[in-house]
């Protein structure tokens, strides 16, 4: 419970979870660029060697 | 040890291995984010001046060296891609830009996040934040360039000297503080020194540690595909997706 009572941060609240949060989209966003990345990576290079058979 | 790097450079050899590499750099990042964020958000303590606001600084100066390393990282690639003509250095370069971007945007945000309750303004056209600025616009200015071309080759070349040309701003970026009169606060770790509160200075590396990991792992994700795009010819790129390659 204590530990959630040091997480409020008073009147820089705001700035503090907008800067983590934006860390958290930023990270998520670049793993799910990866990600689908290498699955239309895939993808492509399957439709071009069944085109090539 | 040259006849190692040789080895790896090799695309086929590289992806292969990177494959059993990458959780190397996964496990380290998620263990020192969840400590780093422990430490920064309830172990470390508010500043005499800053108050609470100072934990902004566990993301936003990892975040500024990470925008100055990648960068480094892709200029060097880019160097021994243009010299010495191998392939994996220039899908290294290719692949760190928005990677790089990436850090320095949330360098550039969160570093106004900051700045509006510590100096009452999100933006000055400070030396320190003009030069970061820049070094976004040269991020973006290599990735419009590199897609800018059909042939890898020729796209590898242009990008590479943008590059290397724009390496003049990173000394720029980091003695900014020095060389100008700025807003923005002078460097708190030096080789000799470290101007700081401990468990400030843990927080910092822990989460610079993470993000260096997290740099890793995602380079050699998107190298392996950035290899089968530009191997799609080769016969062991065709063996290793038509037998059902995830």
């Amino acid at each position: 419970m204590d530990i959630f009572a040091q997480l409020v941060f008073d009147k820089y609240a705001v700035y503090i979870w907008f800067s983590y949060g934006l860390t958290f989209v930023t990270i998520a966003f670049l793993f799910l660029r990866a990600k689908k990345s290498r699955l239309d990576t895939i993808r492509k290079l399957r439709v071009k060697y069944l085109r090539d058979l | 040890m040259w006849k190692w790097i040789q080895a790896f450079a090799s695309p086929k050899n590289f992806y292969q291995i990177s494959a059993k590499i990458i959780p190397w750099f996964l496990y380290p990042f998620i263990g020192l984010t969840i400590v780093g964020l422990y430490w920064a958000l309830i172990i470390s303590p508010a500043d005499y001046q800053q108050g609470d606001s100072v934990r902004i600084m566990y993301v936003h100066v990892p975040a500024a060296w990470m925008s100055l390393l990648i960068y480094i990282v892709m200029a060097v690639a880019s160097a021994i891609g243009l010299i010495w003509q191998i392939k994996l250095a220039d899908i290294v370069a290719k692949v760190s830009a928005p990677i790089g971007a990436a850090f320095t945007f949330l360098a550039l945000v969160t570093g106004a996040v900051w700045g509006k309750p510590m100096w009452g303004t999100w933006w000055v056209w400070d030396a320190r934040l003009t030069s970061e600025l820049i070094l976004l616009f040269l991020y973006l200015a290599y990735i419009s360039l590199n897609n800018a071309f059909d042939n890898p080759k020729t796209a590898s070349k242009a990008s590479a000297v943008l590059a290397i040309v724009g390496l003049v701003n990173i000394p720029i970026i980091y003695y900014s503080v020095e060389w100008w009169n700025s807003l923005h606060q002078g460097s708190s770790i030096s080789v000799n020194k470290v101007s700081m509160q401990i468990d400030m200075f843990i927080s910092l590396m822990l989460i610079s540690f993470a993000f260096k990991f997290l740099y890793g792992a995602l380079l050699l994700m998107r190298a392996r595909d950035e290899v089968l795009i530009r191997e799609q010819n080769s016969g062991w790129v065709k063996t290793l997706i038509t037998k059902g390659d995830k």
